[in-house]
């Protein structure tokens, strides 16, 4: 009887726990999740300061959202007689629809920011030059994956904060010259926000855009080893004694787990303390003062009450086209691997620079308009 | 047992409990105390819409209403054997999916249905209108008498 | 392992911490959870799309009067009439108002609103503030600047062609500026105008012509007394008041005389309608005698209008540019609204109120801060102080304050408001209004609306409630020579009622061209025909024993409680009487008559007796 659950274990796990250093390399190579990684990591990609773990909880949060949207699946319908409907049973008769319901919310918000970090450190680091460019162009479009994930999923309650915040965004497409309006039919499925453009957003939520996440995701781990891990700085100071690599099992697998352990505890602390806001049910007659899109859209809206094309479409489309193009502009390769080498200085101070206007917006936005946009000194 | 292999036990229980708890948690999830399906009691309208005489079928509860000379009957519509709507056929009745027949009091009289189709209970409301509960089976020659 | 490169504290303390951290949360997550009930009753109205769990406390048996006897919960579930989150499952989050639902349970206004959102008729029983309150829609006019379905305006607005002829410029500037001052009775609501807007106004409406007066009678010296016998005989204090008594339905007579130009109340009395074709007044037929001897005893009331104007100082041009402004203000203050006035169209100058119940009383402005309890309140408060809510530096509210509302009034107009709603309901659950009858048609019809009778009197749910007879059912009750004769000169009946029936002067033809339609279109199904007489005497006796004579005078004795029944032999359809002794008083007028049900004998006995009258 042992025997056979150990042929079973056997067939699953083929090295078994890897309790010294050979088998540690043999599970490294053979099984699905951990071949992800190199056998062997340097000591210098492993310091928790090299990366802040930025890039793995993007992919956490990533799952986690996976996982407990999937959950939601099973009480959500996309029909506008029925969406809000399903928040209430959510909230009132759901088994742990609140938490559910508050997980995905609450890690929607995380994944955005620390995927923007992640860009940020990445960036900072030098992380973009060759021969990692093309994970580069790879991860500023994951980046706007994540945008596109967060901007549909907004709509899906069809409460008064989803609808017009999407309203708003919609309108800000359409702005764009020549296509814009058709662009916005595309996306709307009709004139207005209603039953086609929720179906949609549904749609788009669920499948296409995760499934495209999730492709670009695969690539942009295997190209993460294939070229040659995680950028370091050659001034960093190689162990003394010792091996100059160590296995990945379990220096780095034990801190990823660590890592997930903690950000799966702050996201259900943070879901149990704070729940998800729900509006009113979504009335096209009566628009809310101020209508404000989440949080990491409103310097996106803050710009676009000056002008909607060239603050809500150009400025954030030129920015996304400027980061996709700067690999093949800036090509030395000094300085790299740290936050503020002074090869980098200028490059540097010009990407803070851009962050710090950009959040500067953001947080005019989100905290000093008031109703009618109007600038208020003191937020509500 | 030595500190590393004490620890190792202690994150692959913890992990063993997660698990559990996360099993329990989404069999309670998926089974919410509410349900969107028809209600079992339906109002289908004035007596008069079932004439005396006649076998009237009630769409909205799936019912043959009988009413004879001992007052309203309901005979539920449903198949006996899997559920399937059950129509007229002569005097009888004829199951569509797997050929069951009943007869006019809804009696087996062939396929594959285990027994005959099930009475279920008629009253009337405060404003005199036929209600029928499906979820209440009576005897087959129970009749609500009319005045 | 390699123990050369320990693992660092941190991953330990970071991993441990937050895996029991986690276990610990999720078993408070499942203990909640654990909390709730297992099954949930709710109530699903798929057409309204309502889902309410109220019954997870409440129980609909306990639910106080027959109101679900008519509206069964399972058609109606219970957020329809009393507000609320159907969905909650928590007492705090079902009742009280939060950021994911601004509708807490409703009040008592609310709920009545709420009756008014599917009843689309008039008059609802068992909702008598929302009935009021349409009623007032009606009468004060608030149909003509705001659109509300279901009320259609009504003429209680002078048309202002022609004012030239009827009034003098200084008494339309008084009258705009204080219409109370001129008259306690002021139907116009008072409007917020400066001098300068009502001089422009005054010019504009001066500039428009209106029909050509009747020359003044040639005959003799008009004399006041016999005016004011006139107007005693034709019993003008139906509608008007006069010398301070009766009225309430039309001017103030007493007013007339220091208002009116005598050429234009002459013109008015001979030719009521080609001078006022849209008046609510009947067409008298007046000789130019009586006329003139009216308008003598009207002038006699006449008190000296000391105001002064400008009015004759200005030039034409300045009149001329004044007309032009007068014209802009007119129409921004709404009054085509109400007043038909050149060639402007009627049309409602104010936002639509159709919508208005969707409105939250958390979006609306606030009045000094104090909270209100529901939108009834909020729209109550705006119609006694149209400016209560006016937010500061804004431009002031155009609309006019109705002052002799009383609160009560405006809570009701409130409820009338607060049940408009736009949103489609599926069609059974409308209780529409009935449909409007359509005035006879044909001569006969031509003179029902000369003699204005529908003021007066109800015909098929339509018409005036001033005349206590509705005319649905008369050609069933009295008879054709009785009828002929009252129409001419109408004696009065019932010395209960304070309105009595103008003398309008019908003319033989005319009355008898009214009464072959009264008799032939407006009979009562319920009446039946040819009853068999029954005996005089035993009829005497019993109208005794009965004690008939406690309301109705007959033989000069009893009282005048009821209708005079002498007279009644030639006056009362001997069928009508039985029926009503009989079957119960459901086909009296008003079902004015004790409920009592007699034998078809003694019935047939008094009917007999009383034909003798």
């Amino acid at each position: 009887m042992r025997a056979f659950f150990q042929r079973i274990r056997d067939s699953v796990f083929r090295v078994g726990w890897p309790a010294d250093e050979r088998k540690a390399l043999l599970a490294m190579r053979s099984s699905f999740l951990l071949h992800l990684h190199a056998p062997k990591v340097r000591p210098a990609s492993l310091r928790l300061a090299a990366t802040w773990g930025l890039g793995l909880l993007s992919l956490f949060l990533y799952g986690s959202l996976v996982l407990t949207g999937v959950y939601l699946m099973f009480y959500y319908i996309p029909h506008p007689d029925a969406a809000w409907r399903s928040m209430g049973d959510l909230e009132f008769v759901v088994p742990y629809g609140v938490v559910t319901r508050n997980l995905h919310r609450w890690g929607a918000h995380a994944m955005v920011a620390i995927v923007l970090l992640h860009l940020g450190r990445v960036y900072l680091t030098g992380g973009y030059k060759a021969p990692r460019e093309a994970n580069w162009v790879a991860g500023v479009g994951l980046a706007v994956l994540t945008l596109g994930l967060s901007f549909t999923g907004y709509l899906l309650p069809w409460d008064q904060l989803a609808f017009w915040a999407v309203t708003v965004g919609s309108k800000m497409v359409a702005s764009v010259p020549v296509i814009g309006d058709a662009a916005a039919l595309l996306l709307l499925g009709d004139q207005t926000v209603g039953e086609a453009a929720l179906l949609r957003f549904y749609v788009l939520h669920c499948v296409v855009l995760p499934v495209a996440l999730t492709g670009i995701v695969a690539f942009h781990l295997y190209r993460v080893r294939k070229d040659g891990g995680l950028v370091t700085s050659e001034h960093a100071p190689e162990p003394t004694e010792g091996p100059r690599l160590w296995p990945a099992w379990p220096h780095l697998i034990y801190r990823e787990l660590a890592l997930l352990a903690g950000m799966v505890a702050l996201l259900l602390a943070a879901s149990m303390l704070f729940n998800a806001p729900l509006e009113p049910l979504a009335d096209p007659t009566r628009t809310p003062n101020p209508a404000k899109a989440p949080w990491y859209f409103l310097g996106i809206q803050e710009l676009a009450h000056y002008s909607a094309f060239w603050g809500g479409v150009f400025i954030p489309a030129a920015a996304i086209g400027a980061l996709i193009v700067l690999p093949y502009l800036d090509r030395r390769t000094a300085g790299l691997g740290r936050y503020w080498p002074p090869e980098r200085r200028w490059a540097n101070s010009v990407f803070l620079f851009f962050a710090a206007f950009f959040m500067v917006v953001t947080v005019v936005g989100t905290f000093f308009r008031g109703p009618a946009w109007a600038l208020m000194w003191w937020p509500p | 047992m030595g500190r590393r292999s004490f620890l190792r036990a202690l994150g692959l229980s913890g992990a063993g409990v997660l698990l559990a708890q996360s099993a329990w948690a989404t069999l309670r999830f998926a089974r919410a105390p509410v349900s969107y399906g028809p209600p079992s009691k339906t109002t289908l309208g004035e007596r008069g819409r079932f004439p005396r005489g006649a076998v009237t079928y009630a769409e909205a509860a799936r019912v043959f209403v009988v009413h004879d000379d001992a007052g309203l009957g309901a005979m539920s519509a449903v198949c006996t054997h899997l559920g399937c709507t059950v129509r007229r056929d002569g005097e009888g009745f004829l199951c569509p999916c797997h050929g069951s027949r009943y007869n006019a009091k809804g009696e087996v009289t062939g396929g594959p249905a285990p027994r005959s189709l099930r009475y279920v209970q008629v009253e009337e409301d405060r404003r005199g209108r036929v209600v029928v509960d499906t979820d209440v089976e009576v005897d087959p020659d129970d009749r609500l008498k009319l005045g | 392992m390699n123990d050369e490169a320990p693992l660092p504290r941190w991953t330990h303390v970071v991993f441990f911490t937050s895996l029991f951290a986690t276990i610990a949360m999720v078993f408070v997550v499942l203990y909640r959870d654990a909390q709730r009930p297992v099954e949930l009753e709710q109530r699903l109205v798929a057409a309204l799309g309502v889902v309410d769990r109220c019954e997870a406390c409440h129980d609909a048996a306990d639910h106080p009067g027959d109101t679900l006897g008519l509206h069964a919960v399972e058609r109606f579930g219970c957020t329809v009439c009393h507000g609320g989150q159907g969905a909650a499952t928590t007492a705090d989050a079902a009742h009280l108002a939060s950021p994911s639902w601004e509708r807490p349970l409703f009040t008592a206004a609310e709920r009545e609103a709420a009756c008014g959102t599917c009843h689309e008729a008039a008059t609802l029983a068992g909702a008598p503030a929302l009935s009021r309150g349409r009623a007032v829609l009606a009468e004060r006019g608030c149909v003509g600047c705001h659109e509300i379905p279901g009320i259609k305006l009504p003429e209680i607005a002078p048309d202002l062609d022609g004012l030239q002829d009827k009034v003098s410029p200084a008494w339309v500037r008084a009258w705009l500026a204080d219409p109370g001052a001129l008259n306690v009775d002021h139907r116009m609501p008072q409007f917020t105008m400066p001098d300068e807007e009502i001089d422009p106004i005054v010019a504009f409406l001066f500039s428009l012509e209106g029909p050509a007066l009747t020359p003044a009678a040639e005959a003799g010296a008009p004399d006041p007394a016999r005016g004011r016998k006139f107007v005693a005989t034709r019993r003008c204090a139906t509608c008007h008041r006069i010398e301070g008594r009766g009225g309430g339905f039309a001017p103030d007579l007493s007013l007339a005389g220091s208002k009116l130009s005598p050429a234009w109340m002459f013109s008015l009395l001979t030719d009521t309608h080609r001078l006022r074709p849209h008046t609510r007044m009947p067409g008298f037929r007046l000789s130019p005698e009586e006329a003139a001897d009216i308008v003598a005893y009207a002038a006699e009331q006449w008190v000296p209008d000391t105001a002064e104007t400008p009015w004759t100082a200005f030039s034409p041009e300045v009149k001329r540019d004044l007309t032009a402004v007068g014209r802009f203000e007119f129409i921004e203050h709404g009054c085509p609204g109400c007043h038909r006035a050149g060639d402007l169209p009627r049309a409602p100058a104010a936002m639509p109120l159709d919508d208005l119940g969707r409105r939250r009383v958390v979006d609306l402005p606030l009045a000094d801060g104090a909270a209100m309890p529901d939108l009834p309140s909020w729209i109550a408060t705006k119609v006694r102080v149209p400016t209560a809510f006016d937010l500061p530096g804004a431009t002031p509210s155009l609309m006019p304050a109705y002052r002799g509302l009383s609160p009560d009034d405006a809570l009701a107009v409130g409820i009338a408001l607060a049940s408009l709603k736009r949103s489609p309901l599926p069609g059974d659950y409308v209780i529409q209004s009935t449909p409007a009858q359509t005035p006879p048609a044909g001569p006969a019809g031509a003179l029902v609306d000369r003699y204005r009778c529908l003021e007066c009197h109800e015909l098929g749910g339509q018409g005036g409630h001033i005349a206590g007879v509705p005319l649905d059912g008369e050609g069933s009750r009295v008879q054709r020579g009785w009828l002929l004769r009252f129409l001419q000169d109408p004696v009065t009946i019932r010395m209960d009622q304070s309105a009595r029936m103008p003398v309008m002067g019908i003319s033989e033809s005319d009355a008898d061209l009214l009464t072959d339609w009264i008799l032939s279109s407006l009979a009562d199904p319920r009446i039946t025909e040819g009853e068999a007489l029954g005996d005089a005497t035993r009829g005497a006796a019993a109208y005794t024993a009965r004690a008939c004579g406690s309301c109705h005078m007959s033989r000069g004795a009893g009282t005048m409680k009821g209708p005079v029944l002498d007279g009644a032999g030639a006056r009362l359809d001997p069928d009508y009487v039985v029926t009503l002794l009989r079957d119960g008083p459901a086909v009296v007028p008003g079902e004015r008559h004790p409920a009592e049900r007699l034998p078809g004998g003694e019935a047939r006995d008094i009917a007999t007796w009383i034909a003798g009258l």
